[in-house]
Parts: structure tokens; sequence; C-alpha cells
């Protein structure tokens, strides 16, 4: 139970469990992450491939895009030592 | 030790000791919120506690001590406090003694809102008319509450395919209320579940069905047409002059001709008038003439009553309107009017009142421990108040068993001594641990979940958790434009004559998602009763994702589940201090070499001195 526990994946979504989606440039989008991490042990989330985006919490992330093109989304959930790395799922977002 | 009651010191005999039982969440029990308690206490009826009781016990005592909010310190022997903001309970005068309990830690809390409703929170912000402007600037996230779209067995439809906000209703962030709740009481919160989607979009329905297929117009002013006349100016209008005007709410400026709104929402004005107009034809010289009787809004006119030359073709006009707004009427001519006959008929100024949202009214039959205890058991919460301050930490088993930062208990370390007891049975549980909704069918149970313990030895069946919510009902609606669950906020009941009468249902209270729906053409949408209607591309409709409990009981409760499988509760001797009680810490996990195990701290026992101390843990496996 502790080791599942402390080595539970992130699991991403962008409202809804939907995988993908499509929003024009430079709109913002909310991408949510389900998984509840203490905070005194989990402290950082990394988006992968975003242009540009703004980390809110473990939780909750807004991203934009500056430009068109099909991107691949991933948080990466640290300890705090980053002794280790727990890695979302894939969802895909259009940029329109 | 030293004891302060409303910061007052009370005289406590030598050696006195007080047994102190700790406990936050007892897992035996999941619906219960634990606190700290002390067992009762024999306070020595000395002059000084007598005289900080204000002489309770005596014939003639008027104290009120025992029936108030009695604030409790308790210093330890170090001087370190182990009780900073509890309270006292006074239960009993004896002759030498009182008779007294001592509570700290949640229940501070819990005492603040007890027996109070959620209608004693300041909710004016969220208080309004129903509008279409107010509808619309909800699906715009201009409001704070959101008129989620979805069947609430009213009329969804009206003119075969509009929406019909007469039979929405708003709901209200959940968010939103838990903030409201903790800022009036004074207390500040932290938990990551606060971050989640799930707790985020979640809404609160406003509990009663709010509409008047029919409304009558309140009237705010009427008068008769031999109390008017008309502005003559020459021109091919003429302002109308109200005699000695008498409104029953809202005023008219001095000169006559103004009426100023009272207050926001949708006025209906209307008239009856005869009116003789007669315009300056030049050639034809002076004759009756067709004319338009006009209402100005802040001087620009918005609609005419009525045309003709003798007053037919008479239209009400509903008018959406803001407090501050002026009301006037002109007749209009071709030609230059010259007089003005009213000649019989009235005119009247109504305000459609009968759709006020006021939820201070209706949150009154739901109880603010109720709505927490909704929140705790949904994302399975513990929470952990702070000894010093009024925040209250609130953590899910998961985030407990991640914390890497354990307190070793292990002999090694002074603190295991012996285990006394194991046991193999949680009680209050059953092979099925129910977790139900309020069902408007008393029998539904298809929104319900359980935890199933596969314990041959245990009871068949019970219920852990009964919520106060409603659930839709069993059937989907696939009369809106997109398919949605029935919240019912309104019977349907079909007259003799086919006709369906749609009956207000109250204290029904539902929480519910939205998620925004774009439409394939545009949509109208609109109010049957106010007369006004937009058309929208997207609005937000109604879903139930992830609110059946057995969805809850699997994202929130795996980690109960499988402690509940397998278990495992002992009771040791564990060597405690004071000052490890002081900083006792429950979200901990406590590892115990002799036993080869971690364990989750459900109880310390009576503590009254530093020795062995009878606790009781929970097995967890580490893998």
């Amino acid at each position: 139970m502790i080791y599942q526990n402390r080595n539970k994946l992130p699991f991403i979504h962008f409202g809804f469990n939907k995988q993908s989606f499509t929003v024009e440039v430079d709109e913002d989008l909310t991408i949510w992450q389900d998984e509840i991490y203490n905070l005194d042990v989990f402290d950082s989330v990394v988006l992968v491939d975003a242009v540009a985006h703004t980390t809110i919490n473990n939780n909750k992330a807004v991203i934009s895009f500056g430009s068109v093109g099909t991107y691949e989304i991933i948080f990466n959930i640290q300890t705090k030592l980053k002794t280790k790395t727990l890695v979302s799922n894939t969802i895909t977002l259009d940029v329109v | 030790m030293r004891l302060f009651i409303n910061d007052i010191e009370f005289d406590l005999p030598n050696g006195f000791k007080i047994a102190r039982t700790k406990q936050v969440n007892d897992i035996g029990s999941i619906a219960d919120r634990q606190t700290n308690y002390t067992q009762k206490i024999k306070l020595p009826r000395t002059k000084k506690n007598e005289t900080n009781f204000n002489q309770l016990g005596f014939i003639g005592s008027q104290s009120i001590i025992p029936y108030q909010n009695n604030i409790v310190k308790l210093y330890n022997k170090n001087g370190e406090a182990e009780i900073y903001d509890g309270f006292a309970k006074v239960f009993k005068s004896f002759s030498d003694y009182y008779d007294i309990a001592i509570y700290d830690g949640y229940i501070s809390f819990a005492k603040s809102i007890e027996n109070l409703d959620l209608n004693v929170l300041d909710l004016e912000d969220v208080n309004h008319f129903k509008t279409l402007d107010n509808v619309i600037d909800s699906f715009n996230d201009l409001k704070i509450y959101k008129y989620i779209v979805a069947d609430y067995n009213g009329k969804a439809l009206f003119d075969t395919d509009k929406i019909n906000i007469d039979f929405l209703v708003p709901s209200l962030p959940v968010s939103y209320l838990w903030d409201k709740i903790f800022q009036q009481f004074g207390y500040t919160y932290e938990g990551a579940v606060f971050n989640t989607f799930n707790y985020l979009n979640l809404w609160m329905t406003y509990p009663k069905g709010v509409s008047d297929e029919n409304p009558t117009p309140e009237s705010y002013y009427t008068n008769t047409f031999n109390n008017l006349s008309a502005i003559i100016t020459g021109a091919e209008n003429a302002l109308i002059f109200h005699n000695n005007p008498a409104p029953t709410s809202g005023v008219f400026l001095p000169n006559g001709i103004g009426f100023v709104v009272p207050s926001d929402g949708t006025y209906v004005i209307s008239s009856d008038l005869i009116i003789d107009v007669l315009v300056n034809e030049r050639e034809d010289g002076i004759q009756s003439a067709n004319y338009a009787l006009d209402v100005l809004i802040n001087g620009a006119p918005v609609g005419t009553l009525q045309t003709g030359s003798s007053g037919s073709g008479t239209n009400p006009l509903f008018l959406q309107l803001e407090a501050g707004d002026l009301i006037s009427l002109q007749i209009f001519s071709n030609g230059e009017i010259v007089q003005v006959n009213f000649e019989s008929g009235s005119i009247t100024y109504g305000f459609l009142s009968g759709q006020n949202i006021d939820f201070n009214e209706t949150f009154l039959n739901f109880k603010i421990k109720d709505f927490i205890d909704e929140i705790l058991n949904r994302f399975s919460l513990t929470p952990f108040k702070d000894k010093y301050s009024n925040n209250i930490v609130f953590k899910t088993l998961t985030e407990m068993l991640q914390t890497e930062d354990v307190d070793d208990w292990s002999s090694s370390n002074d603190k295991f001594i012996k285990q006394n007891e194991e046991s193999y049975i949680y009680r209050n549980y059953a092979q099925v641990n129910d977790f139900k909704y309020k069902y408007n069918d008393k029998e539904g149970d298809y929104k319900d979940g359980l935890i199933a313990i596969n314990n041959y030895n245990l009871p068949d069946n019970t219920t852990v958790f009964s919520s106060k919510i409603y659930a839709p009902e069993k059937e989907i609606s696939f009369e809106l434009p997109k398919d949605s669950n029935i919240y019912k906020l309104w019977d349907k009941e079909i007259k003799d004559d086919q006709t369906v009468k749609y009956k207000d249902l109250d204290k029904r209270f539902y929480l519910l998602r939205y998620e925004d729906f774009t439409f394939e053409s545009t949509q109208t949408i609109g109010s049957e009763t106010l007369q006004t209607e937009t058309t929208i591309s997207s609005a937000p409709f109604e879903s139930f994702f992830k609110l059946p409990f057995d969805e809850i009981i699997a994202e929130y409760y795996n980690n109960i589940s499988l402690i509940l499988n397998d278990a495992k509760l002992i009771n040791c001797e564990i060597y405690l201090n004071e000052s490890d009680i002081n900083a006792l810490d429950f979200s901990k996990l406590k590892y115990i070499k002799e036993l080869g195990n971690y364990y989750l701290l459900n109880k310390v026992n009576n503590f009254e001195d530093s020795g062995a101390i009878s606790c009781d843990l929970i097995r967890v496996k580490y893998i």
C-alpha cells in the first residue's frame, strides 16, 4: 500500500477525462491532474513540450501555445529531493 | 500542569493528572470526525474556582458557565501548551468538586458551526433576480452563480425549441460555500484536494423550483385619463404630464413626467387610454390625427404602447430596467401637435417580481455541519487542526501513506514496549458498507456505492454514510439540445384538458458539474414569462461525472478498502512522555521494527503521565 501510493502515476486530462482537445493559438487552456500528492513530499510539476505554460499547482496548469501544431503534453511529478519522477499519461492538443 | 479557562487560571490539586485521549479520525467509523478529549476532570471547589465559575453550584447562582463556549488552555509541566484553543464542558456541580471535560482539535471548528444552517452565511453577492441577462452573464463566468442547463423536470422548452430559463435554477460553486464558511467563522484551510477538478467543478443547486407561468405584475403606479395631460410645444411630439401621481413604489420627478425605477427587474407598462390628438395640418386646418404612444427610457424611445387614431392596437411592453432608470411617455404624430384630449382609460406601470433568487431564504434547511461532512466524506478527508491557530489541514489517506517522514516507534528508540492484542474486525462495519444518496423515489439506490469487506464474520449490511444530497432521477431526458440527467425541482401534473401544471418542489439539494457544450447552430434561449429571448452558440450543460457513489469510492476509498479487507488492529504499549504527546502527529506513519510493519495511529488512550501508554494502531502493508 505504501509503495503503491508513493509511486502512483499522475493522470492528466482536459476536463472530464478528455485526452485530446483543440484550441486556437494563444488561447488559455486548463489541464487537470487528478491524483492527490502530499505537498510535503512532491512539489514539482513539469510540463513537457509546452511552448508557454503557467504552472499553478500539482493538480492544475494553464497553458497556451503561440503557434499552430499538434502538441503532446506530459506532467512530471517529482519528489522534493528529485530522487523520483512520476510520469503521467500523454494527452494531445491541436492548436489551430 | 496549569489550566486556564476563559484566560483565568484554575486551582488544580497537587499531583493532579488528566487522562487525555488523542484521536483525529477513527478508521473504525468513516462518517465520524473525532477530536482530542480528556476524560472527565474533577475540578476542586476552591474559593478561587467557585469565584472563577461565578459561584456556580450555589443557590441563586446566575452563572452561565455550563451553557457557554469556555475557551481552554492547558500547559504541561514543561510549560508547553498541550491544549491551546480547546473548550470545556461543565457537566455537574458536587459539594466538593466540578465535573468537567476538555476537548480540542477539530471539534473547536465543529462547535462553531453547530446547529447553524447555510442561510447564516453572507450570500448577498449571489442573491439576484432571474433575468435573461443574469442567466447569460452566468454562462460567461461573469457571476459567481451559474445557471447550469439541465432538465429540472419543468417546462424545459417553450415555442417548441427555445430553452426556457423560467425552469432553470442557479447553482453555487461548492468551493464558494466552503470559503464562505471558513471566512465567516474565522478559520483558514489547506489541502491538495482543493485544487482538483473534482472539487473545483462541483456545484450545488438552488434547492427549490422558482417559476410562475403567468405572473401578475405588481402594480407600482396607475393613473386615469383625467389626471393626464400633454405638454404642447408645437412640435411633432408631446411629453405626458402626470397630475398628482402616487406610485406605491418608485418616485416621479418633480416635473411630473419621469418615473424613477426603484430596482432592477422586468417592468410591464400597459395602457387602455382613448386619446384624441389634434395636429395642425396647415392647409386643412386642425384635425384629429394618427399618433403613437411611445415609451422612453432615459429619454430614448424603446417601444410603442398604442397606435392609431383612437387608442387601437394597445400592447403591454415588457422592459428589463435597472434601478434609477427613468420611464416617460410621449405622444408622437406626423404633424404639429396642438392639443391632446385624454378621453378615457388608464395607464399602469407594473413590476414582474416573481423570480427572486434568495439563497439565504432557501438554504435555511441545510446544516453547515452536513455540508462540511458531505465534502469530507466525498473526498475521504481527515481534518488536522493546528494547535495554535485556526488553520485546518485536510488530508487524504493517500497523502498520509506518501509521507516518507515516519516516526520510528521501535524499542531501539525507547518507544515500543509490548503488544497487548491484535484484532481482525473493525467495529461499525459490515460485509457491505453503503454510501447512500437521497432519492425522490424512496426505493431508489441506483447512484449509491459500497465498500465490500470479505469477512464472513461481519454483519451483512450497514450504511456508513447517508448523504443529505438528492440523486438525479434514474431516467435521462432528451428534451434539451443535449441529453440531460433530471434534477427534479418541479412535479408535472397533467390536467383534464391535457395541459401540464408545474408544481414547485423545495428542499431538494443536488450536486452536479457543468461542461460547456457548443450547439450545432445557434440556439434561442429566453423567458416565456418575461417575454425576452436571445441566441447563444454554447451553454454550460449538467454532468453527473464522478458523482455516483460507486465512482467516488473507486477514486477516494481504495486505500481504506484495502485496509478493511486485511484488517489488523493492534493495541500496544508505547512509551510516551509529555513532549511526545505535545508533538504527536497523527498524519505520520509509525514504524515498529519488532512487529515488522508500518502503522497508522488510530488512538492514544488515557495519557496521564510519562510511561507505557495504550495505543491503537492499524497495520498498513508496505507493498
